[in-house]
């Protein structure tokens, strides 16, 4: 008897191991693309003064890191299943681009996918995330500690006809004018896709329009805040408000 | 019946995933690699390829072949000629003395916790793309060793120990470049320095002094220092982003750095952003070797900076000359600075320790 049902548990062991069926599985592909007023950029077009933002300033962009998170999908009956906890887009790294992630569910299950720019605030605990420590995207202790919501660093053509640096850094909004007493406001915000599909594979495409952080609703002139904007509360609060209009998600099955 | 052949071939199954059994030949033995705790907290797992595990044979082999001289054509020159232990395994001059006493063209770079450079990218340009590759460089540079791997090999294949060793180590009496630069690899990927006063205080066993902290405040911020960007954090106790920047040393090039390994003149000037860890010893500063003093390259950032078309845009004051700090707050950036600076690293490594 005994071995009877150790041979039966074996056979389940077994069973487990092998492929579940197809219909029961999505798989997707997360694609994570720039642009620039509707132009796609990629590394190639860092460092050249290509681009113009919508105060008439020309600039380069010579670095881009952001950092996505809480990318989840919404069921049909309510439920939450996480995609990934974050994913940091580096634009000199290949291999960020792009992410493949399988879930137990049906496609036709699945309304809605979701995800935050940055981290929300119990997310961006400061220094547990080690993959995050190793690329140095920490924020210091003096503003609340955590982490970068993006860098997006490079120079612009200021009024003196002189080349100048921008380091336009989102990070969580700090008022610190009390060191003591630090006072935050919310600058991660989420971004949602409704799905429709019946296939099997999707690709989600969730594309940044770099221009957009430059304009709407606030005008942004780099001549007056291009440099130290992370101890810079007003320049949080602009940033996060002007990024509701940066990316754009596409669903793709196939 | 049927069951007891079954349960036969289950226990056949688990023990075949066991490890090999006393009878069966052994093999070098596993290198435990004393994992500092800041380090396994904060960071991610060392780069240690499955083609050259650490073993105790290894490194210990890496070891001696790292302080000896007959690695050099003319006898003269080890590794640890100019990656001395007392220097955090650099050396004093701006320059290297490589064999017949001629000058190099870049500052030797100290040699510790290598095994957390992810990119595994080495040398101040980035060109070396392993430790073991990199070894390759300096045995065969005519400025450096000067030597041939033929010559090499053969030297210690007449050795009365090295065969041996070689065997212990790899199971292989033959010597050849590639163990000896996998031993040198090995040895290089335990030197580990986490050490200093500021992994104490991050510790909980230190205070720093008014002094240090108000250096550590300076360096954290974006309106002073800002360094934190490209040299780390308490978080990345690395203290290097191991990444390529120029921070401005010149207008004009003389050495293109990173740019003259990919051909992309927007990397020209860049280099390897080096760890601030054990400074104190690391003396003089920057791929050439041109700061005696840390004062020197406190005001570098300060007030002298050189703008150029690949400047690092988190140089961000260059059109001022730099973050413009007061003699106070250098002076403090500079005591923090040496917190992180570990008296006691090297000690015990070398030829009869
Ligand atoms: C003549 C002086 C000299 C000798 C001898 C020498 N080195 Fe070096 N080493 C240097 C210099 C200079 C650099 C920087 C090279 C560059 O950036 O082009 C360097 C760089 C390195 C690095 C890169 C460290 C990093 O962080 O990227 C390692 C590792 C290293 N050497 C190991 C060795 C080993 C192993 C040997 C012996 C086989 C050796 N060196 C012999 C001068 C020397
Ligand atoms: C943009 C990135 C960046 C920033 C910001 C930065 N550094 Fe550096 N640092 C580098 C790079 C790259 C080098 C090596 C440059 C070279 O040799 O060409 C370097 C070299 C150094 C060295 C010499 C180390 C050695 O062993 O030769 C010291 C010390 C140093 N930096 C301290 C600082 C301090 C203090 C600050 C803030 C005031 C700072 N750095 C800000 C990138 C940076």
């Amino acid at each position: 008897m005994i071995l009877r049902n150790l041979s039966l548990f074996s056979l389940c062991l077994l069973m487990a191991c092998t492929k579940s069926e197809k219909e029961t599985t999505t798989e997707f592909e997360l694609q994570f693309t720039q642009s620039w007023n509707g132009t796609p950029i990629s590394s190639e077009s860092l460092n050249s003064f290509q681009f113009q933002n919508e105060a008439g300033e020309k600039l380069s962009i010579e670095r881009l890191r952001y950092l996505l998170s809480n990318i989840h999908l919404q069921l049909s009956n309510g439920t939450e299943i996480p995609l990934k906890a974050f994913h940091l887009v580096n634009l000199q790294k290949e291999e960020s681009l792009k992410t493949n992630l399988t879930t137990f569910v049906t496609s036709k299950d699945i309304e809605a996918v979701s995800l935050l720019f940055g981290f929300d605030n119990e997310a961006n605990q400061d220094g547990i995330y080690p993959d995050l420590n190793a690329v140095s995207w920490n924020v210091p202790k003096m503003l609340g500690g955590g982490y970068h919501f993006m860098q997006l660093d490079g120079k612009f053509e200021n009024n003196a006809g002189e080349l100048a640096p921008y380091n336009f850094h989102a990070i969580r909004a700090v008022d610190k004018s009390d060191p003591e007493n630090l006072k935050f406001e919310d600058s991660f915000f989420e971004m949602e896709q409704s799905i429709e599909s019946t296939t099997s594979r999707i690709r989600i495409t969730i594309d940044m329009d770099i221009s957009e952080w430059f304009v709407n609703p606030h005008l942004w002139y780099l001549e007056s805040d291009a440099t130290s904007l992370m101890p810079n509360f007003e320049a949080q609060k602009r940033i996060a408000a002007n990024g509701k209009s940066v990316f754009s998600i596409q669903i793709e099955s196939y | 019946m049927r069951y007891r052949v079954f349960i036969l071939l289950l226990i056949g199954f688990l023990t075949a995933c066991k490890k090999d059994d006393p009878g069966m030949v052994q093999g070098p033995t596993p290198y435990a690699l004393e994992i500092p705790s800041l380090f396994s907290e904060k960071l991610i797992t060392p780069v240690l390829p499955t083609n050259n595990p650490l073993t105790e044979e290894g490194v210990a082999l890496g070891e001696k072949l790292f302080f000896d001289k007959r690695l050099s054509l003319d006898g003269n020159i080890s590794c640890a000629s100019c990656h001395l232990p007392q220097q955090a395994f650099s050396d004093r001059r701006a320059v290297s003395l490589g064999i017949r006493g001629q000058e190099g063209e870049r500052n030797a770079m100290p040699i510790f916790n290598l095994a957390w450079n992810y990119d595994d990218r080495f040398n101040w340009d980035g060109k070396a793309l392993s430790l073991e590759a990199q070894a390759f460089r300096p045995v065969t540079h005519p400025k450096e060793m000067g030597n041939t791997w033929v010559n090499v090999a053969r030297t210690l294949q007449e050795d009365t120990v090295y065969p041996n060793l070689f065997e212990q180590a790899f199971g292989t009496y033959k010597i050849d470049s590639v163990v000896i630069t996998k031993a040198l690899a090995q040895f290089e990927r335990t030197l580990i320095s986490a050490q200093a006063p500021f992994d104490q205080f991050l510790l909980g066993q230190r205070n720093l002094t008014p002094r240090q902290e108000n250096g550590l405040a300076i360096f954290m911020d974006e309106d002073r220092g800002d360094c934190f960007h490209c040299h780390g954090s308490e978080n990345n106790p690395l203290w290097t982003d191991n990444d390529f920047h120029n921070n401005g040393l010149d207008t004009d090039f003389a050495d293109l750095g990173l740019g003259a390994i990919t051909g992309d003149p927007a990397d020209n000037g860049k280099f390897r952003t080096p760890s601030l860890r054990n400074l104190t010893r690391t003396a003089p500063y920057m791929h050439d070797g041109r700061f005696q003093t840390l004062e020197e390259v406190v005001n570098h950032y300060s007030e002298g900076l050189n703008p150029s078309a690949t400047i690092d845009p988190l140089m961000k004051k260059v059109n001022q000359g730099g973050v413009q700090l007061t003699a106070q707050d250098k002076a403090d950036l500079i005591a923090f600075l040496r917190s992180l600076s570990d008296p006691n690293f090297g000690q015990g490594i070398g030829p009869g320790d």
